[in-house]
């Protein structure tokens, strides 16, 4: 079980900050980047966010009002992070953002970091197709089995707003993928 | 939702493993990301530390430097107008010029004249300050000084005399344009000098 009380204080402090960042580090670098990674896709552009988002928090920690738990809190810049990247290279390339997704999940297959099969390409290409909030919704609760009180905290959002996002989302994958199978 | 009621609405769905997606990472990635993070860091702090914070600027600089501009801006565009050549200039120059030479040489010619006219003077006025210093006494007087002593002087070129000098000694004389305007001829002055006893000149001034 994490103190956080404990880790934060410890991150505020000079003395300890180091250590308790690299403690830090630890404990949520993996969570992170499959999170980051569901929503970039590529490897490197992963890489990055997760850095940039532990250097926010390395920055930021001072401010942090402890008014949400840590985990949240570094969830959301993470997510904020991924979301504005992804956005300014859509923009850069002069496409929309589902656009741009639906190219990366497209050409999963011939990234070198990735290695599913055709079923799990379809399954990328079919959460791509949903709007960028019900991807996050989706990602966080199948793959990551978040509860939706920890969601909500983390995406700012109700609890039914939550479950109504996920449940359409459910459905229109699963509508994506009868299709591509029939 | 639960896991039932998924297997109700996507059944094609819960065939594929939520914990097999697909995606791989580069081997030892997750050994490396902390040192990585703290390299960013540091080399981020560097940058910051480098990014101008050893430098300083005046106080209310920037709030002043529109205004320092613009007087710049002023200033320059008065001194455009102000260095404005004149139709013709390169045209009329050098007759100019020539004129100003010509001009020149009848003020050096003049100056000469003058020089060679005072200079009895101010040799006098030289030897009298230099007697007076030397002995260090009040009573030298031109009666005490032997018209020997001196021609020795001047033979033995012990004096220097220049224009400056003689500007010193005789601060009240001013050359009058009409004086500028006679012309004497270098006959005449040697005449001049031949016929005036200096020593008669000397105890008059």
């Amino acid at each position: 079980m994490i103190d956080e009380k404990l880790l934060v204080e410890q991150l505020k402090n000079s003395n300890t900050q180091e250590t308790a960042f690299r403690h830090l580090m630890s404990l949520y670098k993996k969570q992170l980047y499959w999170h980051i990674r569901k929503i970039v896709i590529s490897h490197d552009d992963t890489d990055d966010i997760l850095q940039n988002t532990f250097i926010k928090v390395f920055k930021n920690i001072h401010s942090f009002n402890e008014n949400s738990k840590l985990y949240s809190w570094i969830y959301r810049i993470a997510t904020n992070e991924a979301i504005t990247f992804i956005k300014q290279k859509a923009s850069k390339q002069h496409v929309d953002l589902s656009e741009l997704q639906y190219k990366l999940a497209d050409n999963l297959s011939s990234d070198i970091y990735y290695s599913g099969d055709e079923i799990q390409q379809l399954l990328q290409k079919a959460i791509v197709s949903l709007p960028y909030k019900q991807q996050l919704v989706f990602n966080m609760k199948y793959f990551d089995a978040m509860k939706y009180s920890e969601i909500s905290e983390i995406l700012e959002t109700s609890v039914g707003a939550l479950k109504a996002s996920y449940f359409h989302a459910v459905k229109k994958i699963e509508e994506s993928l009868k299709n591509i199978k029939s | 939702m639960k896991k039932n009621s998924l297997h109700k609405i996507a059944p094609k769905l819960i065939e594929i493993s939520p914990s097999a997606t697909g995606f791989s990472i580069p081997d030892g990635y997750f050994q490396s990301i902390e040192d990585a993070v703290f390299s960013k860091l540091k080399a981020e702090s560097f940058s910051q530390s480098n990014n101008n914070s050893s430098f300083s600027i005046p106080s209310n600089y920037f709030e002043t430097v529109e205004d320092i501009v613009i007087t710049k801006l002023k200033a320059e565009s008065i001194q455009e107008e102000n260095s404005q050549i004149p139709d013709n200039y390169f045209d009329s120059v050098e007759p100019k010029v020539f004129e100003k030479i010509h001009r020149n040489s009848n003020l050096i010619s003049l100056k000469n004249n003058v020089i060679k006219i005072l200079i009895p003077f101010a040799v006098a006025a030289s030897l009298l300050l230099i007697f007076i210093l030397k002995t260090n006494t009040s009573k030298v007087t031109f009666d005490s000084l032997a018209n020997d002593d001196i021609e020795q002087f001047i033979e033995n070129d012990l004096i220097s005399i220049n224009t400056e000098n003689i500007a010193t000694a005789f601060p009240e004389i001013e050359l009058t344009t009409d004086f500028i305007q006679e012309t004497i001829s270098n006959d005449e002055l040697l005449n001049y000098l031949n016929r005036e006893n200096i020593e008669e000149l000397l105890y008059e001034n």
